[in-house]
């Protein structure tokens, strides 16, 4: 108990000294956040919740639930996790005010405990002009790729079906990699766009029920930001393909210690205290399929 | 034919439609920059939509038109600009656009969290959205919730049945208790109410439980989980010739492995907390099956007649009720240990008639006052320790309680005046072991229940002339140990799982009682009981179960077969032994229709066997009227009961309906009876066939209608039973159909305005065979308008009115008005309340009852003023 105190103390002081450090002109270079670039401003922003299935081949599926925001600009629309666009948005106005670099860090390190509910995947449509281009995180890095803006074949069943957030909707229906999907659409909205890759109906989408029930996209939330509001791209990424993510997705969800390949001796302390393989670690250990969107890799 | 002369026009028809091809572009009028995700559609005259494209980077665009239409309408749509809108001819062409830029204004629509989310079986209600300004704790906000119901008490069902589990941030602190937390946790510190559907609190045995019930836990808001909340309250008032009082202290303090509750509540203001301080029925589906209920005092008391209206209206009280909770660690092994302590104090004044229907039309009226002073001592502590893991779980609770209640009544019966006393304690001390192993498809299942009762009582009544002394004493003793072992092995193949569980129940009960009535021994009944009882059971009891997750489908199906022994070995007569076989097979069908729809079909047959005293055949002076004999054999109930549940719940729309109904024919091998003599009141059991049947059929239905910010429920239930009793040595069939229809509501009509009202109305019929059916018609409403001409401030009026009718009399009707003045800042919370205002003294009630009439007469608490001052921490 008393080490744990000391070692305690001594991070902190430690810590301190750090900080001082930085106060009287230390380490300029230190990575505060990647770097990003604005690429357009919203005119208007829509709120979604996602319910993605946790485990696709159990008899009751489960769900975790992400609050999403797709910024829908001149050119570029972004959709992404809420929280992770909160994040960044906290980061930038402190980088605005001129805060110290340190205290960036520390502050992001703080909001870095909710970056494990985070869903990654990153979707800009119409970037590059014409294309997609998806950001999501393979356990530690970001990798990208870009694809030409699918074409998705909707048929449309109704003009006025449902009304979601007071929008009297159309309904439509396609076929997308695999996936049947419907979708409710705001013709009022005239705006070709929708969640995650979703876009080719004469209004905003609003819904969309995927047939197998494993993924769930609905709009809470509409508004035209009054505000500046940056549609801002992670620049240090790594480049891979549409095949290429899917693969490697598909073994870092369901295999991680296959991340450890190259070093079969590697060890890894658990929280008792021991040193065990790496290898040894999560084996036997229960981990649901990899379940895409999309199943055509 | 007629199919395929159809298939062949569309196909004819497909060939022939034209298609023409429009295309053009789409530019800025001020800037002429091309508009790139622009719009473009093709409608039919009735403005159907029959083509659409969008622009491209270019800002051109290019349709098709499949339509025999000679003309169609070309629309452009962009955000930001106006929409323009042409009438073309159906040919190809090219057709430019330049729209012009216009301020739009989307109807917009801000983050607002949804009333209720749900997240796999977790309903997740958003306090905010039901709490209204006058709502104090977090029951005032349950009631309000759809789906929810909440008793008086704090208890809470969920789609109809009580919730097994209450939880605060996932630790069950308070086990049974729960209600000192829902009428006391202040809804300001809720975020959210979770209800865990189907939910299995022993891991072991999965994560559903098969009787389809709901847990509750509380989310506390962020803020109030870093230190300990709570308030402490004072309030002083007045009532004509009595000072009115009330105290209430409360702490919560809440971390991830430990919690506490403390608790003091008081006053004579009318709240009494026997009931809370019982708390609910908590019923799982674990091991602790066919566990004896809470024993019942030896004599009958003159209890308080429950009003149909508001209790604080008519109760008069001095009540202190103490509670201390607290639990220790969350993995390994969790601790709980509590202590309550109840002081009660109830005065009641009432007038009774009891006109009893006799045979050849003629009547017993028994005319009665009644002046009673009722002392409650209570003192309990339980101590728990309990390990919750996959594997394995192990339980073992051990409870002790003394309860002591004295009841001190005059009487005034037919004109001759008796004081009558009862001295009821009741101790006793209990422990429950439960033990659950799983290994891979095996569950292996122990408990252990040891339970001792000590009841030694004692009635005096004596005539109120002083100087005639001891009319009639009678002592009672019953002492009894209790003993349930039991273990269940289960096996689980793909979906099914057999079970087989072995129950060895052993009950050693002594009775003495000793009275000096010359009435009773002169009437050949005794006056001196003195046994000793030995019952033991053993049971079988194997199980099937079949689970198809995939299909939704669950099945049970359990016949247990018991083998019941009674040896009662009477000291002042010969002894009685008696055995015999019960067979009491259970089946469950549950089908999930979809995710918000569900069904459920039980079929169960029972038989229940009545007191032991029945059985030995004594004479039991329960009071100074009545006297009750046993049948000399043993009361044994019968029971077929079929019960269909069907529920739909749709979180989106926040739309809760249940439906149930229930048949239940039951055949008990004794009639109960009353008989008349001059000095006592005769209550037996005679043997005899007596068929009694009942249905039930309730509807209820609660929806939040967020557009008006109120909560809406209604229900109908319909109750119909038969059955006979012998009066006055004649049987009569007794007969009752009941219709029952509540509506309640709770509205934020404006910000400055809420409104909630209750409207309950029951109509009964009975016939006891003698002349034509005679009914009797309840109505009682409650309506509140709450005032909020500035943030934290509020007063309120509200009026009940009870309206009763029965037949052969006239209606009473009564009407109470109630006023509250709040002012609540972030600290204090102010209070005053004036409660019947209009001064209604008296109520007086006839109602119908087991083959007569009563007629009570009640006296109110008179017009009260209480200010009080609650301080939040």
């Amino acid at each position: 108990m008393n080490k744990r105190v000391c070692l305690s103390l001594l991070f902190s002081i430690l810590a301190l000294l750090g900080y001082s450090q930085q106060v009287t002109g230390g380490d300029e270079s230190m990575p505060v956040m990647s770097s990003h670039d604005t690429i357009d401003y919203a005119k208007l922003c829509a709120h979604y919740k996602i319910w993605a299935v946790r485990d696709a081949s159990a008899d009751e599926k489960k769900y975790r639930t992400h609050e999403m925001i797709l910024q829908i600009g001149e050119k570029v629309s972004k959709f992404c996790d809420y929280l992770c666009f909160q994040n960044d948005s906290a980061t930038f106005s402190e980088m605005k005010s001129g805060l110290n670099k340190m205290v960036i860090f520390a502050n992001q390190m703080s909001r870095a405990r909710i970056a494990k509910r985070y869903y990654y995947e990153q979707v800009f449509k119409n970037f590059p002009e014409g294309n997609n281009t998806v950001l999501d995180n393979i356990v530690i890095k970001t990798y990208k790729y870009n694809e030409e803006m699918p074409n998705m074949n909707w048929t449309i069943v109704s003009e006025n079906t449902d009304t979601i957030l007071g929008y009297v909707c159309g309904k439509a229906t396609c076929e997308f990699r695999g996936r049947t999907y419907t979708a409710w659409y705001a013709p009022d909205i005239p705006v070709d766009d929708g969640p995650w890759k979703f876009h080719g109906l004469p209004g905003l989408i609003l819904k969309v029920r995927e047939m197998a029930k494993d993924y769930y996209w609905l709009c809470t939330a509409l508004y035209q930001p009054t505000w500046k509001s940056p549609i801002s791209i992670k620049t240090e990424v790594k480049k891979t393909t549409y095949i290429k993510y899917h693969k490697a997705k598909k073994r870092a969800e369901e295999d991680p210690n296959a991340l450890h390949a190259n070093d079969p001796n590697a060890k890894i302390r658990t929280s008792n205290g021991e040193w065990v393989l790496a290898s040894e670690l999560n084996k036997g250990k229960y981990r649901p399929p990899y379940t895409p969107k999309e199943l055509d890799w | 034919m007629r199919f395929c002369l159809l298939f062949l026009c569309c196909f004819y028809s497909i060939q022939i439609l034209p298609q023409a091809v429009v295309s053009g572009r789409v530019s800025d009028a001020e800037t002429k920059e091309a508009l790139d995700k622009a719009i473009v559609k093709v409608m039919n005259d009735k403005k159907q939509l029959i083509a659409y494209t969008t622009t491209d980077k270019d800002g051109d665009y290019s349709v098709k038109i499949k339509s025999s239409l000679p003309e169609v309408f070309l629309s452009v749509h962009y955000l930001g600009y106006k929409t323009v809108e042409l009438k073309i001819a159906n040919r190809t062409l090219r057709k430019d656009f330049v729209l012009q830029p216009e301020a739009v204004k989307l109807k917009e629509v801000h983050v607002k969290p949804r009333v209720i989310e749900k997240t796999g079986d977790t309903l997740s209600y958003n306090v905010t959205s039901f709490k209204m300004q006058q709502d104090r704790s977090i029951a005032d906000v349950l009631r309000k919730m759809p789906g929810i119901s909440v008793s008086e008490n704090g208890g809470v069902k969920y789609m109809g049945k009580p919730i097994n589990k209450f939880y605060i941030e996932g630790l069950d602190l308070l086990g049974k208790k729960y209600g000192l937390a829902t009428t006391s946790v202040p809804a300001d510190a809720v975020s959210t109410v979770q209800v865990l559907e189907g939910h299995q609190p022993i891991k072991a045995l999965g994560k559903y439980n098969t009787t389809g019930q709901s847990a509750l836990n509380l989310v506390l808001k962020e803020k109030k989980r870093i230190r300990p909340i709570g308030y402490v309250e004072g309030g002083l008032g007045g009532m004509k010739d009595q000072l009115l009082w009330k105290a209430d202290l409360f702490g919560l303090s809440v971390a991830p492995k430990k919690q506490a509750l403390f608790s003091y509540k008081g006053n004579n203001v009318g709240h009494t907390f026997a009931e809370l301080e019982a708390g609910e029925a908590i019923a799982m589906d674990d091991v602790s099956v066919g566990l004896p209920t809470a024993p019942s005092n030896l004599f009958s008391g003159i209890i308080l007649r429950m009003l149909p209206v508001e209790p604080e209206r008519y109760v008069s009280n001095t009540s202190h009720l103490f509670n201390y909770n607290q639990l220790w660690g969350k993995s390994a092994v969790q601790w709980r240990a509590s202590g309550s302590f109840l002081n009660e104090k109830n005065k009641q004044e009432m007038h009774t008639s009891q006109d009893y229907f006799l045979p050849g039309n003629e009547h017993y009226l028994s005319m009665e006052d009644n002046a009673s002073g009722i002392r409650r001592n209570k003192l309990s502590m339980v101590v728990e320790a309990e390990s919750n893991k996959e594997k394995l779980y192990v339980d073992n609770k051990m409870e002790a309680y003394a309860d002591w209640q004295y009841h001190d009544y005059q009487l005034v019966t037919n004109d001759v005046s008796r004081n009558q006393h009862l001295r009821m304690p009741t101790l006793a001390v209990q422990n429950n072991l439960k033990v659950i192993k799983k290994v891979e498809r095996n569950t292996l299942n122990f408990h252990s229940y040891v339970r001792y009762l000590n009841q030694p009582q004692q009635m005096k009544v004596q005539s109120a002339d002083a100087e005639s002394i001891g009319l009639l004493s009678q002592k009672a003793e019953r002492g009894t140990l209790y003993t349930q072992h039991g273990g269940s092995y289960s096996y689980s193949y793909r979906k099914s799982s057999f079970a087989l569980g072995a129950l060895l129940k052993a009950v050693v009960d002594g009775y003495q009682s000793e009275n000096n009535s010359v009435t009773m021994e002169e009437a050949g009944y005794g006056v001196k009981n003195d046994l000793n009882n030995h019952n033991y059971v053993f049971s079988l009891s194997p199980q099937y179960t079949y689970n198809d997750k995939a299909h939704r489908v669950f099945v049970r199906l359990g016949v247990p077969f018991s083998y019941h022994v009674y040896d009662v070995d009477y000291k002042t007569k010969d002894d009685k032994r008696m055995d015999f076989w019960n067979v009491e097979p259970d089946f469950l069908f549950r089908y999930d229709v979809t995710d918000d729809w569900k069904a459920s079909l039980n079929y169960s047959h029972k038989r229940q066997l009545g007191d032991v005293l029945d059985f030995a055949d004594v004479p039991v002076m329960q009071n100074y009227q009545y006297v009750g004999v046993g049948s000399g054999i043993l009361e044994r109930r019968n029971s077929d009961t079929y019960t269909m549940r069907l529920t739909y719940r749709n979180d989106i729309d926040a739309l809760f309906f249940n439906l149930s109904a229930t048949y239940r024919e039951m055949d008990v091998n004794v009639v109960s009876g009353t008989a008349f003599a001059d000095d006592y009141i005769l209550n037996y059991t005679a043997p005899f066939s007596n068929e009694r049947k009942q249905k039930i059929v309730h509807a209820s239905l609660s929806k939040f209608v967020d557009a008006l910010r109120s909560s809406v429920g209604v229900s109908g239930s319909y109750t119909n039973s038969t059955l006979s009793r012998f009066q006055q040595g004649q049987l009569f069939p007794w007969d009752t159909d009941s219709y029952q229809y509540q509506m309640n509501f709770d509205s934020k009509v404006a910000s400055w305005l809420n409104v909630n009202g209750k409207l309950n109305y029951l109509t009964t019929w009975y016939d006891d065979g003698r002349n034509e059916e005679r009914n009797s018609r309840h109505l009682a409403g409650i309506m509140g308008i709450y005032v909020i001409p500035v943030p934290k401030f509020f007063f309120s009026l509200s009026g009940e009115y009870s309206w009763n009718k029965t037949e052969g009399t006239d209606a009473d009707r009564c009407f109470f008005l109630d006023a509250k003045v709040n002012y609540k800042s972030k600290l204090w919370d102010l209070e005053v309340v004036w409660q019947n205002f209009l001064n209604k003294d008296m109520y007086e009630n006839v109602s119908f009852g087991n083959l007569s009439s009563t007629s009570v007469s009640f006296p109110l608490r008179k017009s009260n003023i209480v200010a009080s001052v609650r301080f939040n921490f």
